[in-house]
């Protein structure tokens, strides 16, 4: 539960961000090529240019309606407080997991499917496995069959040669 | 009637009615776990159609559309938890008629519903998408500039608490769209030189970050329970009710589908916001209204009969002038673009026997949902047993298998990755992901139609002006947000409130 401040405080941090944004994106769009093709009053940057006054317009909206809000809200209650500082601890988990799945692409094709996808598979279902469940053997072995099943299923039900890396010789 | 002959013919080919079966029992076990929906059984299977033929591919997605939708009643009944936002009404009287001892009851009842409300959807989209699609073929630029902007201002007001966050996943969405070649000029844009993004993201593994991945990091910071949910074990034994109770309901079932139709035409909101719709509605206009939400039959009627009827009506403008109703058939337009297929007024003259294959798959998914729920509720449940801590992984093992599959490149997996975090960071912060990918598979469209438009008026948008649907479109847009913002403010100054208040939750 999050107090209507913190709400408000996180809408104005989003409405600055999405500002910064639009201003980088016009910015950028200033330096796409307007191409050759007479198109009337459009070109290849007026698009962007369109998108990003709308996002500017918007994130503005969304800044003085955050201020207005933070304004207005009442203080937090310590019991909000309490479980505010509990609920930063778990997005961690979510960076995490998204950790993982960068790890598992970046050596997918090097270290191969088979040797890669139980490991991901292992270290994520631990990492979302609530502790008093948590049974590393039966996860490693759930892991090694269903990278099996998968990959058999892609292999040959689908006919997708998937990334064999170390195991190249194999395939 | 050759196409409409040789369309039910091509969907009732083996493989087609294998694919259907698998899909719908994929769809109701996707919808039944809270958690995942048929949005995420599409991504799942969306980048396998690239093996098979257009008929083929939709008939394993339409199964998938109508299992999912209709499975999600079956968690809402009896553990309080809906399977999909779809059924979010069914849990108001379903889980009290269980509670009561009723569970069998509540099933069959909401399992005739999901069947007539499907059935009925069906009729209307036979009947109203071939009639729309002779009016839209006639459609200019302008008018679908118009129609498309329509849509996008619509998702974004509609889908969440606040008009401005709603657009501004929207635009967000459309930013992304801009990424690759722009349309007309052939100009690379926001491409930093990386040459795979040149054709800008791929849909697919786009789609699946959302859905798949996206969904899944909120679920995970979010944690999960190590008892799981309790379940209730329950044997089918009828519909519910006697045929002449049945008849008794029938101006909630007219009602409560029509309301499923018409909200599943409107692009953005489905089954999502129907079933709640049609509860209302039907409390409001019942004898005893006082009597909703201790489990009676009428709540699950309306909530589960609506539901499925926005499965036609979002199909609608889909086929009619290709724009997604909703998330599901946004992810449809996207198997049709890999089948090579261009959804629009076209599809009806240039494929005419896929269109009504499609109908026909709608049909049949219908007939294998029911008997497939019916016969196989003891199954089912035992699936929602299945921690989701184990399940939901392995999910995504098998998306990123696919979505590597569909190109055998590594950096789609990238792109997965990147509109997963994307997705998870906004409804963090409490903006909705539909408008973001709903905007960024309709920007680039946009975009197109703004180009042509231009072309045609020699340089100006003027024309418009002249051409009455365009107008009445962007008529309806521009009242839409003012009459949002409106009630918005209002209700801020009558609560002494911020208007974003309730934005998060």
């Amino acid at each position: 539960m999050t107090s209507l401040r913190s709400k408000h405080r996180a809408n104005l941090c989003c409405g600055i961000f999405f500002l910064v944004l639009a201003a980088v994106v016009a910015l950028y769009s200033k330096t796409i090529p307007v191409g050759t093709l007479n198109m009337g009053i459009m070109n290849s940057q007026s698009f962007p240019l369109i998108c990003s006054a709308v996002l500017a317009l918007l994130s503005i909206c969304l800044v003085w309606q955050s201020v207005r809000g933070m304004k207005q809200a009442p203080k937090p209650t310590e019991e909000e407080l309490a479980a505010e500082r509990a609920e930063r601890v778990k997005p961690l988990r979510a960076l995490c997991a998204v950790i993982l799945v960068g790890a598992y692409i970046q050596f997918l094709k090097p270290v191969g499917y088979l040797i890669m996808t139980p490991l991901f598979l292992f270290g994520l279902v631990m990492l979302v496995t609530p502790k008093s469940v948590r049974r590393p053997v039966r996860i490693a072995v759930i892991s090694i069959v269903v990278s099996a099943i998968i990959y058999l299923t892609f292999r040959y039900g689908f006919a997708v040669q998937l990334p064999m890396g170390l195991l190249k010789n194999l395939g | 009637m050759s196409d409409i002959l040789n369309g039910m013919m091509s969907v009732c080919t083996p493989t087609a009615l294998l694919l259907m079966l698998g899909g719908v029992i994929l769809g109701i076990a996707f919808g039944a776990l809270p958690g995942l929906s048929a949005t995420t059984g599409i991504a799942l299977c969306l980048p396998m159609t690239y093996r098979l033929g257009s008929t083929d591919a939709i008939a394993l997605l339409i199964g998938i559309y109508v299992g999912g939708i209709s499975g999600a009643l079956i968690s809402a009944i009896l553990i309080n938890v809906p399977g999909t936002v779809a059924s979010a009404a069914t849990t108001f009287d379903g889980h009290p008629m269980a509670q009561k001892g009723q569970a069998a009851e509540a099933l069959g009842i909401g399992l005739m519903s999901s069947f007539i409300g499907t059935v009925l959807s069906f009729i209307a989209l036979i009947s109203i998408a071939p009639l729309l699609a002779q009016i839209t073929i006639h459609f200019s630029p302008f008018e679908y500039f118009a129609i498309v902007l329509f849509s996008l201002t619509l998702i974004g007001t509609l889908i969440s608490g606040s008009v401005v966050k709603g657009l501004i996943a929207g635009v967000i969405g459309v930013l992304l769209g801009c990424v690759g070649v722009a349309p007309g000029t052939g100009t690379p844009r926001f491409t930093f030189g990386i040459v795979n993004l040149t054709s800008g993201f791929s849909q697919t593994p786009a789609m699946v970050g959302v859905f798949a991945l996206g969904s899944q990091l909120g679920l995970i910071s979010k944690g999960f329970n190590a008892k799981g949910d309790e379940v209730r074990q329950c044997k089918m034994h009828g519909f519910g009710m006697p045929f002449k109770e049945w008849l008794n309901h029938m101006p909630n079932i007219i009602r409560s589908a029509l309301i499923g139709i018409g909200v599943g035409i409107l692009p953005g909101i489905g089954g999502g916001t129907s079933n709640l719709i049609a509860y209302g509605v039907a409390k409001s206009s019942s004898k005893y209204p006082e009597k909703f939400g201790t489990g009676i039959p009428d709540g699950v009627i309306a909530s589960e009969v609506s539901n499925n009827a926005s499965i036609g009506g979002a199909l609608i403008p889909l086929l009619t002038v290709g724009i997604p109703g909703d998330t599901v058939t946004a992810m449809l337009l996207g198997a049709l673009t890999i089948q090579g297929l261009t959804p629009g007024p076209l599809l009806f003259n240039s494929d005419g026997v896929f269109v009504y294959g499609l109908f026909t798959a709608v049909l049949i998914s219908t007939i294998m949902m029911i008997f497939v729920e019916y016969n196989g509720m003891r199954f089912i449940v035992k699936i929602l047993g299945v921690p989701r801590y184990t399940l939901l992984p392995v999910i995504l093992v098998i998306c990123m298998a696919g979505v590597f599959s569909s190109n055998n490149r590594i950096f789609d997996l990238w792109v997965m990755l990147f509109f997963g975090v994307i997705s998870f960071l906004l409804s963090r912060y409490g903006f909705p992901t539909a408008p973001m990918i709903l905007g960024f598979i309709l920007g680039p469209y946009l975009e197109t139609y703004l180009m042509r438009a231009q072309q045609l008026g020699r340089g100006s948008m003027m024309p418009i002006f002249g051409r009455p649907v365009a107008m009445a479109f962007l008529a309806i847009t521009i009242a839409f947000v003012a009459f949002q913002v409106v009630r918005n403010v209002k209700r801020a100054k009558e609560m002494g409130e911020n208007p974003i208040e309730d934005v998060d939750d």
